[in-house]
């Protein structure tokens, strides 16, 4: 009858828990005439996971916990949360356990076969409310420990993917360190190398230079001895002495020449050796008492080696400036800060950087600066990668601004100013960026670590770099103040 | 009388002075001009034109100021009064992209690096133009004592 079976089931759910469970408890052993209990040790197995089970526990004492073998883990998914009754889901699905079962203290149980229970159940309508009440109350506890292990596990994957996303960037910034550790060992032997070759060449140019000095004194000596000295050694003078005159001036000179004396061969041969009016050469024959053809020949010998000479001081002039630059550039002689003016590395870098410069207008718009105390060279690196960009951002052909200013708040400004495209407005964002080049991607207009890089060393000394791009006017900027951080200020990772 | 020119083209007044002496040695047949860069070249050529003479053999440096000497090259090859003129790079700093250029472009004969040793640059000159007056000149007797002796009476011979 329906209105006898209904007040069973509210009845047992009314009782408090212990109460509950006692009263089961003591109507099943009743009725199955107090078997005896069986008892397990603490970690022994009571039964394993998807298995046939003709039985049921009532747990008397101790805790057990109930895991299934995911990857060859025991994953736990109920110890606090079992409840009195184990073995429920066989019970409710055909005899198949679920789980494993596993005594975590040593424990004492009842064991019911589900044979008997059913006929207790049935036999018993107080025992079937009871029961169910316990069985409800143990699924419902269930029930909620699996939402708590659902949101567990979402808590979870958020932080394994916020470690993730860490980790990915501690990769990235490794990378990048490495990157700059790489690069930087580079330079630094470049500079080694640069300076020991600079030094080396140092003696062969010196000998160099005053060879063709002492050459130049005793060919006039010599010169002076023979008869009609004097002519010659004027004549060498005015020889070591010439300014190189253009092709086209020598051309001119010559048609002049060719018109005076309507003779071609003796007019190019005048312009070689440096006679400009057919006078000169009468006036030279005269006074070496000789005709003009057989006097331009003598003439010829001496200026051949006059202009040989000058060659060879005029170049081993430019050896010598550029073997300082080098030596200036790279100082990797010089390990502690000195009170250093900008402007001579300026120089240095562009001197080194000439050949790139013949077709580009340097305009230095240098403003007075007070010394600043940097270890020599640093900044070098800085100024050749940001005159480099520029210089490949114009193609090598424009206009270059290099300006140095005192700023009113005691800083120092660099501006390296390029006449090229601009950035791409796109690109901007990026190019401090370590991983960012457009050289590699076949974009025209490329900068590579060397930004990323000089940012890193200006930053150290306590400077910024910054830029701003207009088609026609790209100005990096980089200030420095008077005196560097004493502790190095932390490298910088994100622009 | 018409002759034939070996032009160098080199911007720096030293190398330049340098290359012009080094080619003494075929003074008294070719006549030796100097142009400091390829505006300057084309004035040379020009007047050279308007006198009856022709080109037979150009040294071009490539760094010039103003044009590259390989775009010059090119140039000068695609225009008739030049087209036989045989060309030779002589730099220190044309990198393989150009080269190839000047090769595909201008039939670009030779490429010397600097600095130059002076047999190698007497052997290439010679060879190049003894190259051009073989192919040129309807005279070849005048250039036997200057030019590859051997190889131009064997032309001679054939004739």
């Amino acid at each position: 009858m329906p209105g006898s079976e209904h007040p069973v089931f509210t009845d047992g759910l009314h009782l408090p828990e212990p109460e509950l469970e006692a009263r089961m408890i003591r109507e099943l052993d009743a009725f199955l005439g107090h078997p005896p209990r069986r008892r397990l040790e603490a970690g022994a197995l009571l039964f394993g996971e998807d298995v046939e089970l003709d039985s049921l526990w009532i747990l008397l004492d101790g805790q057990v916990r109930l895991f299934r073998t995911i990857q060859g883990q025991e994953v736990v998914f109920h110890s606090q949360t079992v409840g009195r009754i184990v073995g429920l889901l066989a019970f409710a699905s055909r005899n198949r356990s679920f789980f494993a079962c596993r005594a975590v203290t040593p424990v004492t149980l009842l064991e019911i076969r589900f044979e008997d229970l059913s006929r207790a159940l049935e036999s018993n309508p107080a025992l079937l409310g009871l029961f169910s009440a316990v069985l409800l109350r143990s699924m419902a506890r269930r029930n909620r420990r699996l939402v708590e292990l659902q949101t567990e596990v979402l808590s979870l994957n958020q932080t394994l993917a916020a470690e993730r996303d860490q980790l990915a960037r501690t990769l990235r910034e490794l990378q990048q360190a490495q990157a700059l550790l790489v690069e930087s060992e580079k330079m630094a032997t470049l500079g080694q190398i640069a300076a020991g070759v600079a030094h080396e060449l140092n003696n062969p140019i010196a000998a160099i230079a005053r060879a063709a000095d002492f050459l130049g004194q005793d060919l006039q000596r010599l010169a002076g001895s023979m008869p009609g000295g004097d002519v010659f050694r004027e004549h060498l003078a005015r020889t070591l002495a010439q300014k190189p005159t253009s092709t086209r001036e020598q051309r001119e000179a010559r048609a002049q020449l060719a018109r005076e004396t309507g003779d071609e061969t003796l007019a190019s041969r005048m312009v070689e050796i440096g006679l400009a009016h057919k006078a000169e050469l009468e006036e030279v024959a005269r006074q070496l008492a000789q005709r003009p053809e057989q006097a331009l020949e003598t003439l010829a010998g001496f200026h051949q080696v006059g202009a040989a000479l000058r060659n060879i001081e005029r170049c081993a002039r430019r050896i010598t400036d550029l073997v300082q630059s080098l030596r200036s550039y790279a100082r990797a002689d010089e390990p502690d800060p000195r009170e250093t003016d900008l402007r001579e590395g300026l120089d240095d870098t562009l001197n080194l950087l000439a050949h790139r410069l013949r077709e580009v207008e340097v305009d230095r718009q240098y403003g007075d600066l007070p010394p600043v105390s940097i270890r020599g060279g640093e900044l070098n690196q800085v100024w050749t990668n940001l005159i480099v960009n520029a210089l490949d951002a114009m193609k090598n052909r424009g206009r270059l601004v290099v300006r140095t200013e005192a700023l009113p708040s005691g800083h120092m400004a660099v501006h390296i100013i390029d006449s090229g495209p601009g950035i791409p407005p796109e690109h901007k964002a990026r190019i401090f960026d370590l991983q960012f080049t457009t050289r590699q991607g076949r974009v025209e207009f490329g900068l590579g670590l060397g930004l990323a890089i000089s940012r890193n060393i200006v930053t150290r000394l306590g400077g910024t770099l910054t830029v701003e791009s207009s088609p026609g006017c790209t100005d990096f900027c980089v200030t420095l103040p008077r005196t560097p951080p004493v502790r190095p200020v932390p490298q910088e990772t994100t622009p | 009388m018409n002759q034939i020119l070996i032009l160098c083209i080199e911007d720096e007044s030293e190398v330049r002075d340098a290359l012009v002496r080094d080619l003494a040695p075929f003074r008294p047949v070719f006549r030796i001009e100097a142009a400091e860069d390829a505006a300057d070249a084309r004035t040379v050529l020009r007047e050279a034109e308007a006198a009856g003479d022709r080109v037979g053999l150009i040294l071009c440096d490539h760094l010039l100021p103003g044009q590259r000497g390989v775009d010059l090259l090119i140039e000068l090859h695609r225009e008739p009064a030049t087209r036989a003129t045989r060309k030779v790079l002589i730099t220190g700093q044309a990198g393989l992209d150009d080269t190839i250029r000047a090769i595909n472009q201008a039939g670009l004969q030779h490429y010397i690096a600097k600095p130059w040793q002076p047999a190698d640059l007497h052997a290439i000159v010679r060879n190049q133009l003894t190259d051009y007056v073989m192919a040129n000149e309807e005279e070849l007797l005048p250039y036997v004592s200057t030019l590859d002796g051997p190889r131009l009476l064997e032309a001679l011979a054939k004739k």
